[in-house]
């Protein structure tokens, strides 16, 4: 970050808690991929799921954000968009009560069965 | 309702750190600038992020900071500027 003063963060792990992941404003990067790209029918899912959300009032855009930026910087670069808004709303409906872990984990192992006897 | 800042006031973008979900830029935390114009009143999103949905009005104003303060070393022209959208609680006078 050039020219970023520095106001006594320079300890890395201050920095780390300070400065989320996804604040990457004035800092150094590459080039901007800017190629079209055609949504996925899980990524269409993805966004219709999390709109249905938001307007239920049951997983705001600002809690959808602060779920993906609570995952950490390896998580969030190592998913696709949409799988980050995924994560994230099962993680914030969790903190909610509103979905538990269990209901989740059996419900991925049902459609995970459901696809595979798809494909034979 | 009057809001705490007019345009052309002179403020300081607060230099703060906590973690947690916020939406003003680490980088132009301690800068100082203007008031460019005075916007609407919006749910602070540092609640809306854990589930606040009402009562957390904040006052948004766009704020107008020199691109060769913020950048030492800046190659561009003198008269370059950024503007972002600020909430009331992250200003102080300058």
């Amino acid at each position: 970050m050039p020219g970023t003063p520095d106001h006594g963060l320079s300890r890395e792990p201050a920095r780390l808690i300070a400065h989320q992941p996804h604040d990457v404003g004035g800092q150094p990067d590459g080039p901007v991929n800017m190629a079209e790209h055609e949504l996925s029918p899980f990524e269409k899912h993805c966004h219709a799921l999390l709109d249905v959300l938001a307007a239920h009032k049951l997983v705001n855009t600002e809690e959808k954000r602060r779920g993906v930026e609570d995952m950490g910087e390896v998580i969030i670069g190592s998913l696709t968009y949409y799988q980050r808004w995924a994560a994230s709303a099962a993680k914030v409906l969790n903190e909610k009560g509103l979905v538990t872990t269990q209901e989740l984990g059996r419900k991925m192992v049902d459609v995970r069965a459901q696809l595979a006897a798809e494909e034979q | 309702m009057t809001s705490r800042y007019a345009v052309g006031d002179r403020v300081r973008i607060c230099a703060r750190y906590a973690p947690g979900h916020v939406r003003t830029p680490f980088y132009v935390r301690g800068a100082t600038g203007h008031i460019e114009r005075v916007l609407d009143k919006f749910l602070d999103p540092e609640r809306e992020a854990f589930g606040i949905n009402a009562g957390t009005e904040t006052q948004l104003y766009r704020v107008r900071l020199n691109q060769s303060a913020l950048w030492p070393g800046y190659t561009g022209e003198p008269i370059d500027t950024l503007e972002l959208e600020i909430f009331e609680h992250w200003l102080e006078p300058a």
